[in-house]
Formats: structure tokens, sequence, C-alpha cells
């Protein structure tokens, strides 16, 4: 379980003082599939990365499973949005097999574990590939193969499909959910996207341009998800609304 | 077979063979036109059959290793305190400010210029050339090297410290291979001021202290006994040398590693 108590963050700005995040509150279950929408600058990815330990917090504390978190760990592991979060020296498999090495994983192990997730991620035929042959939708794909093999409680993901044109989008979408539904880890997500956030997600945060948490709304949609069901239209249209009423603090 | 020479031949190479051809034929006929002084000035064939003897007889070989292993042994000490000034400089602001301060003093010094001083304080040998040689590539190398550690994108940086990577291993497996494009050129210019610096000197000193002397030391005394296609010919070897490396080392060392990966600087 993930829990955020009163978290802050000040952003020093060559003198001047950026407030980015005030006092957000919330709790995540193990084996949520838990999504962040947000205008853009809002502070959305500066979330992920203080929960991630890459961001000191000015202030509160973030907890997993009641230990509070100070830096980087194996526990939760980010996918990132750009492209370029492949290591170029080494191909796709080795770039899957790495962390596991460094980790200690044994040789038997990492094989067994790179073959599983080079096919659930559908890089069958690429393994030899080096990051710079691969298109951006099989580069993000390699990265989540690489998360996943590291079989992290939390995994952080920051718009990894935002540079992806829609169908790769939403045949990524649809292949995360079905892993999600496989290995149940805790699942971080920031997108800018509503419909995305509503096919993904069991609850949705929905920040203020301001910083601050404006709502937590739950989504008991059936899955798969798809535009036209009932339901669908109707949340998208309050997360519209809440996304574009942002004048009042 | 094949694929060896593919790895360092490429068509892109012929232009620049047949512009080297012409340039040799151009001296070869400028030197027996008569308009300069054989004596001064000799034809390639001369300076070419000069230099087979020197190769057969060894002098040449001999020569030209002295100076290599010099130039090794200067490259090789630079960039391990290179790499370990770089890299404590990423950790720490202060090891960067005394490295910067460090390169403003002797970055603009001429390596010949602190010859007299290294004679004074390490003899007249070896040492001094080799610390001539190491103060010419350290700077520039480490600026290099500096360069390639900065431009590490910082996602790298996060997903080492996330896997649990530290110290002399994050060096080598993340930052190292991500900011090879900069490591390399600053090898290549520290490889071109490891030469000069050690021709230089040793034009000074070469064989004192009973030491064989180098190519620098060659040159110096073919020109002092006027025998100038043999001075050409240690010329020619300082070329070959170059081309050589080029070819063999580094355009082999990127097709096997920066090329392959899709890097550029
Ligand atoms: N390292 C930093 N130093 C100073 N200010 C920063 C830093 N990182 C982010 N900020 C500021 O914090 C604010 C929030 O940035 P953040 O990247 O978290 O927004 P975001 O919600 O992810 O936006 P987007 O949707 O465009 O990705 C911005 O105003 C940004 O300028
Ligand atoms: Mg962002």
């Amino acid at each position: 379980m993930l829990q955020l108590e009163g978290v802050n963050k000040v952003f020093k700005n060559n003198g001047s003082f950026i407030h980015v995040l005030k006092d957000i509150d919330f709790t995540v279950n193990s084996g949520e599939f838990f999504c962040i929408v947000g205008p853009s600058g809002c502070g959305k990815t500066t979330l992920l990365r203080s929960i991630g330990g890459y961001e000191k917090i000015s202030g509160g504390q973030i907890l997993i499973d009641g230990k509070k978190i100070t830096e980087p760990g194996i526990d939760r592991v980010m996918v990132f949005q750009s492209f370029e979060q492949l290591f170029s020296w080494k191909t796709v498999k080795e770039n899957i097999e790495y962390p596991l090495k460094i980790t200690g994983v044994s040789k038997q192990k990492r094989n067994e574990y790179v073959r599983k997730y080079v096919k659930m991620m559908g890089l069958e035929g690429f393994e030899n590939y080096y990051p710079h042959q691969l298109s951006g939708g099989m580069k993000q794909r390699t990265a989540l193969a690489r998360a996943l093999a590291l079989n992290p409680e939390i995994l952080l993901m920051d718009e990894p499909f935002a540079n992806l044109d829609a169908q790769t989008r939403e045949v990524l979408q649809k292949e995360l959910l079905k892993i999600w539904q496989e290995l149940k880890p805790t699942i971080i997500f920031v997108t800018h996207a509503i419909d995305e956030a509503i096919i993904l997600a069991d609850r949705i945060l929905v920040m203020s341009k301001q910083g601050r948490i404006k709502t937590i709304i739950e989504s008991h949609l059936e899955r798969p998800r798809r535009p036209s069901m009932k339901g669908f239209s109707a949340m998208w249209d309050i997360l519209y609304s809440l996304l574009g009423s942002d004048d009042n603090p | 077979m094949k694929f060896v020479k593919s790895l360092w031949f490429k068509k892109e190479m012929l232009p620049k063979f047949i512009f080297i051809v012409l340039l040799v034929l151009l001296w070869e006929l400028t030197a027996w036109s008569g308009i300069f002084d054989q004596a001064l000035f000799p034809p390639f064939s001369k300076v070419f059959k000069e230099f087979a003897k020197g190769v057969i007889s060894g002098v040449l070989v001999v020569k030209t290793v002295y100076s290599l292993l010099l130039i090794l042994k200067g490259l090789v000490l630079s960039l391990i305190i290179a790499l370990l000034i770089a890299f404590f400089a990423l950790s720490s602001r202060w090891v960067e400010d005394i490295a910067d301060a460090l390169n403003s003093i002797f970055h603009p010094l001429p390596g010949i210029a602190l010859l007299p001083v290294a004679i004074l304080w390490f003899g007249i040998g070896e040492t001094s050339i080799l610390v001539i040689v190491i103060h010419s590539v350290l700077w520039p190398m480490l600026v290099n090297i500096k360069t390639g550690f900065k431009s590490v994108p910082s996602v790298y940086i996060e997903l080492g410290q996330t896997f649990g990577l530290k110290g002399i291993k994050f060096l080598w497996e993340i930052i190292l291979p991500a900011s090879l494009p900069y490591f390399l050129s600053g090898l290549k210019i520290g490889w071109a001021r490891a030469w000069r610096a050690v021709i230089a000197a040793e034009m000074v000193f070469g064989a004192a202290s009973g030491t064989a002397g180098g190519l620098g030391w060659h040159i110096y005394m073919t020109r002092y006994y006027f025998d100038m296609a043999a001075t050409f010919a240690a010329l020619l070897a300082i070329v070959m040398v170059g081309i050589i490396v080029e070819v063999f080392v580094f355009n082999v060392v990127e097709r096997l590693t920066v090329r392959k990966w899709g890097m550029s600087i």
C-alpha cells in the first residue's frame, strides 16, 4: 500500500520559488490501477518522480507499506515518456536482462524472464535489435518489459504512450491491462488524455492547475471499456468539466 | 576475412586514396623537374626507398616503437587520471571547481614550454618526456570526458540508481558507454597531441641517458647529417602510423560501438 501524507514540493528556480505540489494526500491499494490526470504543468511528473524517490519532497511523507521512502529503489520502477530510456548500447534482450543481472538473478532465471516478457510484450524477433533500430512503440514495449521483469511492487508510468500514434496507443493500453490483470502490480499512471484514464483506471485523481488534488473519482465500469459503453461518456463529461473549470484555486 | 575487411574498408575511402596517390605523383614530378635541389627536396621514390630500408634494417621500426610506447604510456596514464577526475567531478562540486581551475591554468600552456622545468625536476630522460606527453593529453581529454559525462541523459542515471548501481560499476556500465562518443573524440585528440609532444620533446634530448631515442631524435639526427631522404622517411613513418591507427583502431572501434548503437555527438 502506498500512502502520501501532506506532500508538498517547492522548486527553487534561480532565486524564486515554485510551489508545485500542495498538501497531496491519498492512498493507493496494492494491485490498484491508479491514474493521475491534470493540466499541463500542474505537477503530475513531479508527483510521480517524488514517489519514485527521484525528487526530494519539501514536506509531508510518502510511505510504502508503512515504510518511508527516501531514495529510488527496485520496488518502484518507472517507465518514462521519453523514447530514450533504453540503454542504446544494449539490445532489446540485454536491456531487459541487465537490471535482473544487477539484482543478482541467476543466468538461468534471467533467460527465463527475458523469454517470458519478450513474448508478453510481443517483442519476439526483435531480441537482438538495438534501440535505434526500433519504432517508438517497440521502444516503449521494451521499457515496459524491462520494468515488468523486475516484478516491482509499484509501476510508475509517466505518459508512456503519449508520443505514440492513436492505434499503437490503443493496442498498448489493451496489453497493459491484460498484463496488469495477470500480474496485479500496483500501477500509477499519469496521462492527460481523459479517455486513456477512463479505459485504464480503477480510480482517477484529478489535479488542479495549482497543484492540489481536486478530487478522486472511482470507476466501476466493466472491463474491457469502450467509449460506446454505458457510463463512459458520463464519466468523460465529469472529468472534462473538472479539468476545464480551473480558474478558482 | 571478408567480414574483417568490411570493418575498416569502405567505398567512401576511395576518393581519399586517389587523392593521396595524386599527391605522391605530384611530389615525384616536382622533385624531378629540377625546380628545387634534390638534396633539399628528395623525390618520393627515394624517400620510400629509404623508408623501406629503415623498415627492413629495423632502425625505423625500433625508433617508431620507442616513440609509440611512450605515447601509449602517456595516453593510458592520462586516461586513468582524466577518468578519475571527471568521475569525482560528477559527484562533488568541489572537485569540479578545482578541475576547472587546473584546466584553465594548464590547458593553454604548450607542453614544450614546460620542458625546461620538467628537465630540472625529472632529469633528462623518459620521465620528462612522459610528463610532457601527459600534460599535453590530459587537459583536452579531461574536457571531452567531462562534457561527455555531463551529457549522459538523466534517465540513465535515475535508472542506474533504481537498479542499485554504485561507484565504479556505475561509471563502467552506464556513464562510460553513454558518453562513449565524447570519450572517443577525446582519445583521438589525445592521440594527436601525444604525437606532437613526443616528437617535440625527443628532438630536444632524445637519445640522452642511454636510451635508444625515438622518431623525434631520429628526425633531428638525420637532419643534422643532412640526410633529407631519411628525414622524410621518418615523417612518412609518422604519417603511416597515423593512418594505420585511424583506419584499424579508431574506425574499427567506432564501427563496433557508437555507429552500431546509433550514437553520435
Ligand atoms: N527540476 C525542476 N526545477 C524547477 N522547476 C521544475 C522542475 N521540474 C518541474 N518544475 C516545475 O514544476 C511544475 C510542474 O512540472 P511537471 O513536469 O511536474 O508538470 P506536469 O504536470 O508533468 O506537466 P506535463 O503534463 O506538461 O508533463 C512546472 O511549473 C515546472 O516548471
Ligand atoms: Mg509531465
